[in-house]
């Protein structure tokens, strides 16, 4: 009796940094260039605890780097992890692959407003 | 008459027109410019017109002010009855190093509105990506592509000349534009 496969209804590469909600933060910090958990967490609905704890993981093994700016951590991939030109090239790809991250990530305004000036 | 009802293209026609009657052109740029090329995507609460002149004119202000707008903060008006605000920006038209001597006209019945061209407008929103990161004025310039689909060459020219990473910015512009429904009417 052939056992049936599993269904699988997630995009290709969608778990590929372990989880899905690790593979679209990272994707995240990517593009987004410097963010904070509490950006992340808003942007994707997770818990601050459970961004920070991943924030943290990556810190350690050397990916992420976090600067404090006033009372805010900020969060920029480490631009002296030893295969960064590599994490971004296959980071720009997926975001190609799945550009509902840049969707997400605009939810962000960034550019400068004119003090008074409506959103 | 402007209301609590009206919309940012409703005010926008109306402004439009209050100058030209005396003979001023103002053109609308920045996100509101994006989003009458395509309206489901882009919201802003201000109008952005820039001004080739200083001087508006008294004529072309007091049509403002029977229109009911009232200056604010600087170059800004505001209504008393609506929410959304029109600033006027004196200067050139300048999307990154280019000068824009040429818009579009839109006409409805008796008004009329100048607006950035589709590809300009569109370069215009790329500005605000490359020179802040921000991922909002990409999807905007991305919506503008796929519902308008002008050529991508003077796109490309126009990311050369400003020096920008021009296949990451293309890619992403044209992989937002292909999840964006099109509208080949325009």
């Amino acid at each position: 009796m052939s056992r049936k496969p599993k269904e699988l209804h997630l995009p290709p590469g969608s778990e590929l940094f372990g989880t899905k909600t690790a593979t679209t933060l990272i994707q995240l910090v990517y593009v987004l260039k410097d963010t904070y958990a509490k950006e992340l967490a808003d942007l994707t609905g997770l818990g601050a605890t459970t961004v920070k704890n991943q924030l943290s993981n990556w810190e350690n093994t050397g990916i992420i780097s976090l600067r404090t700016v006033g009372r805010q951590r900020m969060v920029t991939l480490n631009p002296r992890f030893y295969a960064i030109n590599e994490l971004c090239a296959l980071l720009e790809r997926m975001v190609l692959q799945n550009p509902e991250i840049l969707e997400i990530a605009s939810a962000k305004r960034s550019r400068p407003r004119k003090t008074g000036k409506e959103i | 008459m402007i209301d609590s009802s009206s919309t940012l293209t409703d005010i926008a026609f109306a402004v439009c027109t209050a100058f030209e009657k005396y003979g001023k052109t103002i053109v609308l740029t920045g996100g509101r410019a994006a989003s009458i090329y395509a309206p489901e995507q882009y919201q802003s609460r201000n109008l952005d017109f820039m001004m080739r002149f200083s001087v508006a004119g008294k004529e072309a202000l007091d049509e403002l002010q029977k229109l009911g707008f009232e200056p604010s903060e600087g170059s800004m008006y505001k209504h008393s009855k609506n929410p959304i605000t029109i600033d006027f920006i004196v200067g050139d038209i300048l999307i990154g190093e280019r000068l824009i001597q040429e818009w579009a006209t839109m006409r409805r019945q008796a008004q009329v509105l100048f607006l950035l061209k589709r590809t300009d407008c569109i370069c215009d929103r790329l500005a605000s990506y490359l020179y802040s990161n921000d991922l909002s004025a990409l999807s905007a310039a991305a919506a503008v592509y796929a519902r308008t689909q002008p050529d991508i060459e003077p796109i490309r020219e126009w990311l050369i000349r400003e020096k920008a990473d021009v296949d990451q910015t293309l890619n992403r512009l044209l992989s937002i534009a292909s999840r964006t429904p099109q509208n080949p009417k325009l």
